[in-house]
């Protein structure tokens, strides 16, 4: 079998704008969850995950005019390619034999939703923002900004929307129509979700707390990442050492309801089992379990149930990295595979944030940053409502 | 049998649009299931009911869907509460029927499919997106056959606004809308015709290796401004093109044409290539 490497990777965040800041953040328990300070919102005092800088700062970044229409999520998704792109010793023109394979569910509704009104009345003045509400377009413009890729597609399964952008395009490296990749997603906070998730009656006012006791919802996020997969033959070809492979990945349907998980986590453990049975490995062999770990009772215990069926009494060491980021929804899958990524490079474990009371429905995590550990094979989880989970499992390069 | 080397046959298709009509819905839900769904759940079950049922399917190995603007209706129910345009205070029915996963997820939640499952959202090639997916893990031997399909509503609201953004979708009645369910199947037996390539990204007439260009007894359906066969036919939606592999497939399956080529420039936003071929002779 193709072993699917990594070579590039980039992230932006509520805990950094690219993976130095990242890690920085990661090794100090510094944590980006704050009150609204940008989203433009009624109610200020939700705690959320927002990456440090309006989208004027973006844009200025980018060096792309004040008054051009670009959605949020399209804005975060620029940045967080760019890094991955270069790290890859991918230039602007390589895009074009590349396909880019995203991940969104808001994609452009920080747009609709503020103009809305003014759509269904006779005005016009921002005509030019219909055309980016829908997930494909948000896409399209961060395939744009790099002056084109090959095609791009759009994964929309909710908060597992990046993690199976991951598994789409090692789909299309294992069957040769193609060598390189770029994959990941990007979300933007928005007043529809926050609002929705809020209905849901699973947001927490309070920092959120992983697998702790006392748990009480999630703090929602927003940011973007994305990974250059590439096939070990093109890498060996470009002189470029691979960060580590993608040794497998599992997707299965929990089939149980559209916004709950079923008590014995049926989708994240077919999920996980899929990842290892792919890659050939023995639960044992995993050094780190990156958990979903939203902070929401029902997520947290069903995730809990799942681990003990793959691991039984001997869990490995598993982390929620939420109470950094909040809940980055469609984006999650990727940036917690990129902190995957760095706590491997590095040596160590992130923690997870806010948890002080063991709680028996739930296995009980790395409550503190953990540094000199090898990290061999480590899975990333990512689920989504509908019962759309996904897992990815990276191991060393060797 | 080595790896990619699997060949891929349309087993069944079943539809709705605005030339074939709702079903009966009364055989599938109950009052209070159909009272609780969108119009478009209630298409997509009938249709994957239908495609399976001809396929002699109970529960497919994947099920994936396509959907350009997702639940389009319940997004802008949950929009119209946000922005005030509505009284009706926000309702959390609303917001978790409006995302673009809702309807495969339901589709798998109904069979009790705890298979693979993936929602694509991609401009006009949403489908194309689906079936390529489809078409890998068939080919790749990860699944022996998949639900494949694509969906699409439209409310006369998001008609005049999608309008005003440059989409020349209809706004009266009929609206353009969209649901097709697919079965693929690794497994020829009583299939309609093969899919032999799924291509996104390349605009078929500026691409020199385009079966439809290289193989002149192959005829394209296609879906853009210049010939806009499907389109005219069924009126413009984000997913019409799955439409269009309706036509491109019933083509085949009454032996009019031995290939089928489907063509879809969405606006010269979004571009895909699909072949479909014959499956007698072979």
């Amino acid at each position: 079998m193709k072993r699917i490497c990594i070579t590039g990777s980039g992230v932006v965040s509520a805990i950094g704008l690219d993976k130095r800041e990242t890690l920085a953040s990661l090794r100090a328990d510094r944590s980006g969850i704050a009150p609204v300070r940008f989203l433009e919102t009624a109610d200020r005092d939700f705690l959320v995950g927002e990456v440090p800088l309006d989208n004027g700062q973006m844009k200025v970044r980018l060096g792309i005019p004040d008054g051009e229409p670009v959605s949020r999520t399209s804005l975060m998704g620029m940045l967080a390619l760019d890094e991955a792109l270069r790290e890859a010793g991918l230039r602007p023109e390589d895009c074009r034999s590349i396909p880019l394979i995203s991940g969104t569910t808001v994609g452009g509704m920080d747009c609709t939703e503020r103009f809305y009104r003014e759509y269904l009345s006779g005005e016009h003045t921002h005509d030019a923002y219909i055309a980016l509400h829908d997930c494909g377009a948000s896409t399209e413009a961060i395939a744009a900004r790099f002056g084109g890729f090959r095609y791009a597609t759009t994964l929309s399964t909710a908060c597992s929307s990046a993690a199976n952008a991951v598994i789409l395009g090692a789909g299309l490296i294992e069957a040769g129509m193609t060598e390189l990749v770029a994959v990941g997603g990007s979300e933007c906070l928005s007043n529809f979700h926050l609002n929705g998730f809020n209905s849901l009656m699973i947001i927490d006012r309070a920092p959120c707390r992983p697998f702790d006791r006392t748990r009480a919802g999630l703090n929602l996020g927003e940011g973007a990442a994305f990974l250059i997969l590439e096939s070990e033959a093109s890498a060996r070809r470009r002189g470029i050492r691979p960060v580590a492979v993608l040794s497998g990945y599992g997707n299965a349907c929990d089939a149980f309801h559209q916004t709950a998980s079923s008590e014995n986590g049926e989708g994240p453990f077919l999920a996980m089992r899929q990842a290892l049975a792919m890659a050939g490995l023995a639960p044992e062999s995993v050094s780190y379990v990156n958990a979903h770990g939203t902070g929401t009772p029902n997520n947290d215990a069903s995730e809990s149930a799942a681990l003990r069926r793959i691991f039984g009494a001997d869990c490995p060491p598993v982390s929620s990295t939420k109470a950094f980021t909040g809940h980055t929804t469609s984006a999650s899958g990727s940036i917690e595979a990129v902190f995957c990524l760095l706590a491997m490079q590095q040596d160590f474990i992130p923690a997870n944030l806010n948890w002080r009371e063991a709680d028996e429905a739930c296995i009980r995590p790395v409550p503190a940053f953990r540094d000199g550990v090898c990290l061999n094979h480590v899975l990333c989880n990512a689920f989504g409502f509908g019962g759309n989970d996904s897992a990815l499992l990276f191991s060393r390069y060797e | 049998m080595k790896r990619m080397d699997r060949k891929v046959y349309i087993k069944s298709m079943a539809q709705i649009s605005r030339l074939q009509p709702d079903p009966d819905y009364g055989s599938l839900f109950s009052v209070m299931e159909a009272r609780r769904m969108s119009r478009l759940m209630k298409r997509a079950v009938a249709v994957s009911h239908d495609a399976l049922a001809q396929a002699g399917l109970s529960v497919p190995d994947a099920v994936i869907a396509g959907t350009g603007l997702g639940c389009i209706e319940n997004t802008e129910l949950f929009i119209r509460s946000l922005t005030g345009l509505s009284d009706t205070p926000l309702r959390p029915t609303h917001f978790m029927q409006s995302t673009h996963n809702t309807i495969a997820s339901l589709i798998a939640i109904r069979l009790k499919c705890h298979g693979y499952n993936a929602t694509y959202s991609h401009l006009g090639i949403s489908f194309e997106s689906a079936l390529l997916d489809a078409f890998l893990r068939l080919k790749s031997g990860r699944a022996r056959n998949a639900l494949a399909g694509a969906f699409e509503e439209m409310t006369p609201d998001f008609a005049r606004i999608l309008n005003k953004g440059g989409y020349a979708v209809p706004t009266e009645d009929p609206l353009s809308e969209t649901a097709v369910a697919m079965v693929l199947d690794t497994d020829p037996e009583a299939a309609l015709c093969e899919l032999t390539e799924v291509r996104l990204g390349f605009p078929a007439e500026t691409d020199p290796s385009c079966p439809a260009v290289t193989d002149p007894s192959c005829p394209a359906v296609t879906g853009h401004l210049a010939r806009p066969d499907y389109v005219a036919r069924y009126g413009d939606n984000f997913s019409v093109s799955a439409l269009g592999a309706c036509d491109a497939v019933g083509l085949i399956a009454a032996g009019t044409y031995p290939a089928v080529c489907l063509e879809n420039n969405f606006y010269g936003k979004s571009f895909a290539t699909v072949l479909f071929k014959s499956v007698c002779g072979r």
